[in-house]
């Protein structure tokens, strides 16, 4: 990911439209209730699932986002989810179900499962950041009580992300200046220089970024300009949303327009 | 009697690694004066700066801002009385938006402004959030609008050019009516443009200022009264004019006298205008 992708995704944050105005304790509770109820599902479960997309596409959708933005930061970190469940097939052969004449075992089933569930809750929280803005949502946890300390590490996490990006950006233009255009790989000895050039350079600048805000009284309490103000279309939202995640998990949503279908054919 | 915007008396600092980074520094800067203060690389300006801001805890002595001595006790305090510009405007701005990286201060020193003309007393305790929500915008507009960048109000502060980066780490110091103003080196990486308009829009601030810095003609153009900076110790204090136009002296600080003043001290430097007369005398052949 480069700094400009990076953000872009921040950027998107600052839009006007009726999600961007939602209050980001109300969006912040629901994708929340909507990630714990995605993950609550048996580990064989796939079909039930698909109804959720609804969430982060609603998101996408009133909050005008490029669907680009989230699918590719998506599958940027989706060989994690890859990584756990890569092994399922191999451990887990027993046949499950049959599909076009070709048995599935229940290790590819829990496979498809584990990269259904973080498609959804990466792309959920995605659109949360998309549609709020990392410094918003960090003010709706301060008022939800979550720990400063944890809030705090939060907000720094994200804005030295980026000054790890400028910094990886400016070594990395360095190097290729003086590769003189030979594309051998990267020797251990050299990479190991940059990442701990990375290190210290990013450690200045993080210091004197902390420094630049302490001498603007900054006091580990986050603060906005905008205020929260939490309305009765917040409370709809919350209320819609939470009950909507747990009406898709009790309901057999997709098993009950299966058998309409079948009746239907 | 007027309080000195800054009073420093016998002054020393050592980083841990042992490096003698000021030592025995005193001198005082009088409300609304501005003092240039110039040195070598590793003279120890940016450390001066530093302790001012109370980043950093001498060792020695005490710097005193508008009254009030820079320790922990008075940290807030001093921090809301005297605004640093940072030598790298990308450290000092660090939010989204520009409207919030100004704001950033104002919301910070909230209750410690409140009732300094600022922001009303107690604003928000007395007409609810949004009535303080208000004056915090109508201020940092005021603050973008005094440096010419109101227009960019959301724009994110890193895709702004160079030079609009100074102006707003300087609107977002503004904002919050410091009465001192500490900036290190703050032209050096404008072009001559965006140099002249940060140099225009600093000589109208009414606040006193201490300006680190290694371009002696933009301390000529704004500071009166120089401090040199060698080795930790403070080696002239004077007017800048006649420090800066001393040869023996400033170059034996490794500085070199200002352009301007050798033109208009040509019977000093005898040297002065080779290059040009005999590029003149090269073409006129």
């Amino acid at each position: 990911m480069t700094g400009h992708s990076a953000q872009m995704l921040d950027r998107l944050g600052y839009g006007e439209t009726l999600i961007h105005r939602l209050d980001p304790r109300a969006k912040t509770l629901a994708t929340l209730a909507f990630i714990l109820t995605v993950v609550s599902f048996p580990k064989y479960s796939v079909a039930p699932l698909v109804p959720f997309a609804i969430y982060p596409l609603v998101f996408v959708i009133l909050g005008q986002i490029p669907a680009s933005v989230i699918l590719k930061r998506t599958a940027a970190v989706s060989p994690f989810a890859v990584l756990v469940g890569i092994f399922n097939p191999l451990l887990d052969t027993a046949p499950m179900v049959r599909v076009a004449g070709v048995d599935v075992s229940g290790g590819w089933i829990s496979f498809i499962s584990i990269l259904l569930r973080f498609t959804l809750t990466v792309s959920a929280a995605l659109a949360l950041i998309a549609t709020t803005s990392f410094p918003r949502i960090c003010q709706g946890l301060d008022a939800l009580r979550v720990p400063r300390a944890f809030i705090v590490q939060m907000l720094f996490l994200y804005r030295y992300l980026f000054v790890l990006i400028e910094e990886a950006v400016r070594l990395k233009r360095a190097r290729d200046l003086r590769r003189f255009g030979q594309r051998t790989g990267l020797r251990p000895r050299v990479a190991a220089a940059l990442i701990g050039v990375l290190f210290l350079r990013t450690y200045e600048r993080a210091e004197r970024i902390y420094l630049a805000m302490c001498a603007r009284g900054f006091d580990g309490h986050v603060r906005l300009a905008r205020r929260l103000h939490f309305a009765r279309t917040d409370l709809a939202f919350l209320v819609f949303s939470v009950a909507g995640c747990l009406a898709l998990r009790v309901v057999p949503v997709v098993h009950w327009l299966g058998r309409l279908g079948e009746s239907l054919l | 009697m007027t309080v000195a915007a800054i009073e420093i008396t016998d002054l020393a600092y050592t980083y841990p690694d042992g490096t003698e980074a000021l030592r025995g520094i005193s001198f005082t800067v009088a409300a609304s004066e501005a003092v240039g203060l110039v040195g070598p690389n590793g003279a120890g300006k940016s450390t001066l700066v530093w302790l001012l801001a109370g980043f950093l805890t001498p060792k020695q002595g005490r710097a005193v801002v508008q009254g009030r001595e820079v320790c922990q006790a008075n940290l807030a305090d001093v921090r809301r009385r005297l605004g640093v510009i940072f030598q790298n405007p990308d450290d000092q701005l660090f939010m989204p938006t520009l409207f919030d990286d100004v704001a950033f201060g104002l919301l910070n020193l909230g209750s410690a402004l409140c009732g300094t003309g600022i922001l009303p007393v107690s604003s928000h305790i007395n007409h609810g959030q949004d009535a303080h929500a208000t004056v915090v915008e109508q201020r940092v507009i005021e603050a973008l609008r005094q440096v010419g960048l109101e227009s960019e109000r959301n724009r994110f502060a890193g895709h702004l050019s160079a030079g609009q980066k100074r102006l707003a780490a300087l609107a977002a110091v503004l904002v919050v009516g410091p009465e001192v103003l500490v900036l290190d080196e703050p032209t050096s990486d404008l072009d001559p443009r965006a140099r002249r308009r940060f140099i225009e829009q600093t000589a109208t601030l009414p606040q006193a200022r201490l300006i680190a810095s290694h371009d002696l003609e933009m301390i000529l153009d704004l500071c009166p009264r120089v401090l040199l900076l060698d080795r930790g110790r403070v080696v002239a204090d004077g007017p800048s004019v006649e420090v800066l136009a001393d040869p023996p002296l400033v170059e034996s600080h490794g500085l070199e006298v200002p352009y301007s003043l050798r033109r208009d001290h040509k019977h000093r430097f005898p040297l002065l205008g080779t290059p040009h007369e005999t590029e003149h005398r090269k073409w006129d052949i």
